[in-house]
């Protein structure tokens, strides 16, 4: 079903081995290149920059190329239908194809943009195909429209095994077991987030299990992109402030204060604040940093549920006892961390923080501090202040 | 990719007998780190305590009074540096490496505190009185001053920015900003100059060989700086006879960065100049067309636009074959 060549992956794969191991220091450069030379990738594979110029001018030459054709188009009414945008859609669709397949382009910025913009149009195409007839009869198209998306995102997840269209497809899937269970009724709305919570639970499991074998290999980035999605939705199911939004939501009550009528509350207070460090001692158990980063993340968010409905302290004291706990937790990790222990370790290991790595973080330190630092010298005396900012946001 | 590949490897004489066991070590006891994790906590940590107590002196000023809190963001200041200094290592003309994760940090934090003690001295005591010019300027010195000695790279973007922000106050004085006059080109030409100067740091860096990884940031800035501000000036002189000047300030420029670029192999660059240099080159199609008016300059545009963008992913392709073959 892939595209790609797979030996070819497969020789990616094996030389992206060799080079961590080469940067680690296992493996010296000159039993490095014969591993390359034996194992050789065909693939068109532009650095990040290069790809991001070439999605853009790629995304540029696209829709003056479309637009171009719509005017020629515009005299015989044939655009004003949704039979248009499926008609550029399969267009694009069969040049990505053709394109791929004859150029070898690999995450070239080209592929990516003709993707997207495939995506793009046979969406819009399904959303005008069935919203038009439904105005005033309800979201009763709501079910067959994400059903759609879902079959052709899932097509494009996998004939280029692109993470992020694997994210839109496991979103999607929940949309439809939403919109299905909706249809059960009040019931339906009642155990919505126990629905949710089930597959959620039980895509985990599976990414999980399919992620070992041999077979999935091509897909390993998207499977893990698939259980951080479902392992952060099984979680917001559970959320109390998502559930009271969904119940308000669902029961058409509008509202600004706190919601009302939410049956089992105690429970799923538990659920927002003990899940995530659920997720944190398995990740730990496991020595699995995905399950603990995403785990300290809805730590924040449970944090932040927290303060949304108890307004326990002043937003500044939270921020300076929160500031405070952050630094002492990583002075005591690094302490305590000094000599490796568990299989754990505070120091880069695989020395990613390279030189570029370095280079970006330095550039996201001088636009998240420039101003805060700025504001107290120069307040209203020189508007043009955030100039510099604004050379590093349009870098490209 | 399992063992197994690397034993095979091992058995067919590509992997020597060291580089195998040290593989084979790796493997058995891979360690799992928390280096990033670590690294986000300081730095949010950081953040969170500078806005957090921000934002209560602010509330208390009144009752607080201003030499307390002078003397604790002293304090604050005072203690990072000790630290800073104590774990430093000796000034290298080359990159040093940082003793831990926690130094780069404290550093910073030390560098911040700094700044708002400096920035609350004049707000409040007004220490440099109306002259605006020293009071960013001996912050400029200081950040440029500990980027070097501590080779900080995030320190030394503040200090770039501050550079911009200093030459941007010495230009336009108070009052016509005060009385809503001041001339534009007076900015553009400002930060033209700013641009160029960090561009001429950069290239000097590079050439003296100080600190030879700072160069990448003044280079970042000034490509940004002098061919926006070369655009903008070309966009406000629009109707004046030299406008084009500034438009093969612009090829003139990216041409020199890009001969540099090359060189260096760095594609960010490259691309980045070859976006300006369509940019001007669009404007340019679009200022000869503007007399030509009906459905024939429409269709010269659409083709521009779906032409240029497959000329320009040509030309891209070839250069990154040629910058990897290099």
């Amino acid at each position: 079903m892939i595209i790609y060549n797979k030996t070819w992956l497969n020789n990616l794969q094996i030389q992206q081995e060799a080079e961590q191991l080469h940067n680690a220091g296992c493996l010296t450069h000159d039993e490095l290149k014969p591993i390359k030379e034996a194992y050789p990738v065909g693939f068109y594979m532009p650095g990040p920059f290069a790809r991001t110029g070439l999605f853009l001018l790629t995304c540029v030459g696209t829709s003056f190329s479309f637009s171009f054709l719509s005017l020629m188009m515009s005299s015989s009414g044939i655009i004003d239908s949704f039979g248009w945008f499926l008609f550029l859609g399969l267009i694009c669709t069969i040049a990505l194809e053709v394109l791929v397949k004859s150029k070898h382009y690999y995450r070239a910025g080209i592929n990516d943009a003709l993707m997207w913009i495939a995506f793009g149009l046979l969406t819009v195409a399904t959303g005008w195909m069935l919203g038009v007839d439904n105005y005033g009869t309800g979201h009763t198209h709501y079910l067959p429209t994400s059903m759609i998306i879902l079959v052709i995102s899932f097509y494009f997840t996998l004939r280029y095994a692109n993470t992020i269209m694997s994210i839109i497809s496991c979103l999607l899937l929940f949309a439809v077991v939403f919109f299905t269970w909706q249809q059960v009724g009040s019931f339906g709305n009642a155990t919505m987030p126990f629905i949710i919570m089930i597959v959620a639970a039980l895509l985990y499991f599976q990414a999980t299990k399919l992620i070992k074998k041999a077979k999935q290999r091509y897909y390993e980035e998207c499977l893990i992109m698939v259980q951080i999605v479902s392992l952060v939705i099984l979680y917001l199911a559970g959320n109390y402030f998502v559930i009271g939004y969904l119940n308000n939501m669902l029961n058409n009550v509008v509202t600004d204060g706190p919601p009302t009528g939410i049956k089992l509350g105690p429970f799923f207070w538990a659920w927002t604040m003990l899940l995530p460090l659920l997720y944190i001692i398995r990740g730990v158990m496991k020595k699995n940093i995905m399950l603990i980063r995403i785990g300290l993340v809805l730590f924040a968010v449970a944090i932040f549920t927290f303060r949304t409905y108890y307004h326990v302290m002043s937003t500044e004291l939270a921020m300076i006892i929160g500031g405070i706990a952050l630094l002492v937790i990583a002075y005591t990790i690094t302490r305590y961390l000094k000599t490796p222990k568990h299989r754990f370790t505070h120091i880069d290991i695989d020395n990613t923080a390279g030189s570029d790595n370095l280079k970006l973080e330095a550039l996201f330190t001088a636009a998240t501090l420039g101003h805060s630092k700025a504001a107290p010298t120069q307040t209203d005396r020189f508007g043009g202040g955030n100039f510099g900012g604004g050379g590093t946001g349009g870098g490209f | 990719m399992d063992q197994e590949f690397f034993k095979k490897l091992h058995a067919e004489g590509t992997i020597s007998d060291e580089s195998y066991s040290k593989i084979e070590q790796r493997h058995a006891n891979a360690l799992v780190s928390v280096h990033f994790e670590v690294r986000t906590f300081l730095y949010l940590g950081i953040l969170l305590l500078t806005t957090g107590l921000g934002i209560v002196v602010y509330k208390n000023i009144d009752t607080i009074g201003h030499q307390a809190i002078l003397a604790f963001i002293a304090l604050i200041t005072i203690s990072c540096f000790f630290y800073c200094y104590k774990h430093k290592k000796p000034f290298s003309r080359d990159k040093v490496q940082t003793p831990n994760s926690a130094f780069n940090y404290l550093l910073l934090l030390g560098t911040l505190s700094f700044l708002i003690f400096v920035g609350y001295l004049q707000y409040e005591y007004t220490v440099f009185g109306s002259n605006y010019g020293l009071a960013t300027f001996i912050p400029m010195l200081a950040l440029f001053y500990i980027a070097y000695d501590f080779d900080h790279m995030g320190i030394l973007n503040l200090g770039i920015t501050n550079l911009g922000i200093w030459m941007g106050v010495s230009v336009t004085p108070k009052q016509l900003l005060l009385s809503n006059t001041f001339n534009s080109t007076t900015i553009i030409y400002t930060y033209l100059g700013f641009g160029l100067l960090l561009l001429f740091l950069g290239w000097l860096t590079g050439k003296l060989q100080i600190k030879p990884h700072f160069k990448f940031s003044y280079q970042h800035y000034g490509l940004h700086v002098s061919l926006i501000s070369l655009l903008a000036g070309y966009f406000f002189l629009y109707d004046s006879p030299f406008a084009l000047l500034w438009l093969a300030g612009v090829f003139v420029l990216s041409f020199l960065i890009y001969r540099d670029a090359i060189k260096q192999r760095s594609f960010y660059f490259i691309i980045s100049v070859i976006l300006y240099s369509y940019v001007a080159l669009s404007s340019l199609l679009f200022r000869g067309l503007t007399n030509i008016n009906g459905d024939g300059a429409l269709s010269i545009y659409f083709l521009y636009f779906i032409a240029s963008p497959i000329v320009l992913i040509l030309l891209l392709i070839y250069l990154n074959k040629k910058i990897k073959k290099a």
